[in-house]
């Protein structure tokens, strides 16, 4: 109960802290003008504007979470330390995996409510080209949000482990990687030399698999997930996410700071 | 009696570029609850890292270190300790009410309770008429106000201050004297570290001085005093700028003193030699007392003789003419 209570308290802190970045914003804003301005990408056909419209909104959604995952995730905590504001926190009575769950929370959910603000306004802008309300959207968002969830977390273990710019260029290569579809290996099986492709199946194995989270081509094309998909992805990137905050947890308890 | 704080051949070594320092070494520390404990040390001594072992910000190398029986680091121990980092790290961005609530709440002090702690702490370091200014807006002095202010809010039975007067006005260093005077007649343990056996010698029970990473000495205030009796401190004129190096010769330390005047503080068997070095330079002897005239002297002259020319304290002796 006073773990949770500590956990939410350094969440708060985190989101004030972080919700005056100025990236957040002008992020928001284009994505949300790129949702808005969507239709006008498209010819006056109307039978191809709405697949054309959500395939945009999507992808701009997606990216959008990506960029500013990585960007509040990149140094938020190595700044912490290095500015040293995370001694008066860690010196209260918390663990530093309270710390490290509590900042994880704070930042996913600044994440998660940017999400949510462009989620809305896609599902409005599908009503209003009469697609009626499109529930696969706040599904993709969910899904969208569990991505940046696995992203971030690994951003935070990754920054505790080294400078910023390997733990961002690591993240980067793992996420691709981790999103290369598995059809998609086997078509590269024949173009690339052998051993990169063993080496990039290997990875997979561990690696989150991102490319399942994407749940673009179902909307747009308007098919039906297969029943339980929703529900398998949502504990499949709840785990992983655990895991890797467990790790960074671990990792950062014996850090000198 | 309990301890507050016990270490055990603490020891802390940093990896650094191929080269170790030693920034600590095997550190024997018992102290007592109820003790006020001064740390002495110049700069780059050890204080600090000994003072972020207590709190867990870092790891020891090797030995063992418990912090009101508890292991140090834990949330159990930290929970009774308060904390003043040296340097004030705060949220600039915040108002200082609005953190002090967060930090309370981080220590789990009952809600109903916090907005009085705030207020009382504020108004104790005299910061309440800014509990709405945002810290950034604030001074060095105010910031270190600030930290006292948030090292209280626990009402902790043990406090740890690194370097408590720093950065504040002779004011600001009188209040917080006067402040953990008061916190030792509540009975709380203190451990505090300075620069200066000065700011210290009126509010402590206990001094040890550590230098380059090593437990020198640990004295009783009142044992340090006892010295005091055996040796004799004069001030003379230097009218002729002979006398001085004529004593600095016999391997006498001289002072020199802003108003030009001498100051020599030698064992009661030497003075007759040195009345009458004096009176052969035709110089006048204005003062003559017993004991030394500040403790900072006591400490660098009896506790360690051999170093008190070394490089490392001349910051303890403004001026030692050659
Ligand atoms: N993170 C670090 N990495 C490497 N060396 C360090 C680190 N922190 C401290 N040191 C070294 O450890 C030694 C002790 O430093 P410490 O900060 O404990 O001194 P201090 O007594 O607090 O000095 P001051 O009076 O200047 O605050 C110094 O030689 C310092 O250079
Ligand atoms: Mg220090």
């Amino acid at each position: 109960m006073n773990t949770l209570q500590q956990v939410l308290i350094i969440a708060r802190l985190a989101v004030e802290e972080n919700i005056r970045k100025k990236i957040l914003y002008i992020l928001l804003f284009f994505s949300f003008l790129l949702i808005a301005f969507s239709a006008s990408f498209t010819s006056f056909n109307l039978g191809a504007q709405l697949p054309i419209m959500k395939d945009i909104s999507l992808s701009g959604i997606s990216l959008f979470g990506i960029i500013f995952t990585l960007s509040i995730f990149l140094n938020v905590i190595p700044n912490e330390i290095e500015h040293k504001t995370i001694y008066p926190i860690v010196t209260q009575p918390i663990t530093r995996g309270i710390y490290i769950l509590g900042k994880y929370i704070g930042m996913m959910l600044l994440v998660a409510a940017n999400l949510i603000i462009l989620g809305a306004e896609l599902m409005i802008v599908l009503f209003i080209y009469g697609d009626g309300w499109n529930w696969m959207v706040p599904q993709a968002i969910v899904l969208n949000i569990l991505q940046c969830g696995i992203l971030g977390a690994i951003m935070l273990l990754f920054s505790l482990i080294t400078s910023y710019p390997l733990a961002l260029s690591t993240t980067i290569f793992l996420f691709i990687v981790g999103g290369i579809s598995s059809p998609y290996v086997k078509y590269l099986s024949g173009k690339l030399p052998e051993t990169l492709i063993n080496g990039i199946v290997i990875l997979k194995l561990i690696l989150p698999k991102f490319d399942c989270f994407n749940i673009k081509d179902a909307i747009v094309h308007s098919h039906n997930l297969l029943p339980g998909y929703f529900l398998w992805c949502l504990i499949y990137g709840l785990a992983y996410i655990a895991v890797i905050i467990i790790l960074a947890a671990f990792t950062f308890d014996r850090k000198d700071l | 009696m309990a301890l507050a704080i016990e270490t055990e051949q603490l020891s802390k070594i940093y990896s650094s570029e191929r080269k170790k320092i030693y920034a600590l070494e095997n550190l024997n520390l018992q102290i007592e609850e109820g003790n006020v404990f001064g740390f002495i040390g110049p700069n780059g001594a050890g204080k600090t890292t000994a003072i972020k072992l207590f709190m867990g910000l870092i790891s020891p190398t090797s030995g063992k270190v418990s912090i009101m029986g508890k292991e140090a680091g834990s949330p159990e121990s930290k929970k009774e300790v308060g904390y003043l980092s040296e340097i004030a790290y705060y949220y600039t961005f915040m108002e200082a009410e609005t953190l002090l609530r967060y930090y309370a709440s981080l220590k789990l002090i009952p809600r109903n309770e916090i907005k009085d702690r705030i207020d009382i702490n504020l108004k104790l370091v005299g910061l309440d008429d800014r509990k709405k200014q945002k810290l950034k807006s604030f001074s060095k002095g105010m910031l270190q106000r600030f930290g006292i202010a948030l090292s209280l809010i626990g009402n902790p039975k043990l406090l740890i201050l690194d370097e408590p007067t720093s950065g504040l006005d002779p004011i600001g260093r009188k209040e917080v004297k006067d402040i953990i005077k008061r916190l030792k007649n509540k009975g709380i343990t203190i451990f505090l570290s300075s620069h200066h056996l000065s700011e210290v010698e009126t509010v402590c029970d206990t001094i040890g001085v550590i230098n380059k990473g090593k437990m020198v000495c640990i004295k009783k205030l009142a044992d340090l005093l006892n010295y005091d009796k055996k040796v004799y401190t004069l001030l003379f004129t230097n009218k002729n700028q002979k006398i001085n190096s004529i004593l600095t010769q016999k391997g006498f330390k001289i002072r020199e003193e802003k108003d030009g005047f001498l100051r020599l503080t030698t064992a009661q068997e030497n003075l007759s030699e040195v009345f009458k070095m004096i009176a052969e330079a035709e110089e006048t002897i204005t003062d003559l007392f017993p004991g030394y005239s500040d403790l900072e002297e006591t400490f660098f002259n009896l506790i360690m003789p051999e170093k008190a020319n070394s490089e490392n304290l001349s910051t303890k002796i403004e001026k030692v003419t050659i």
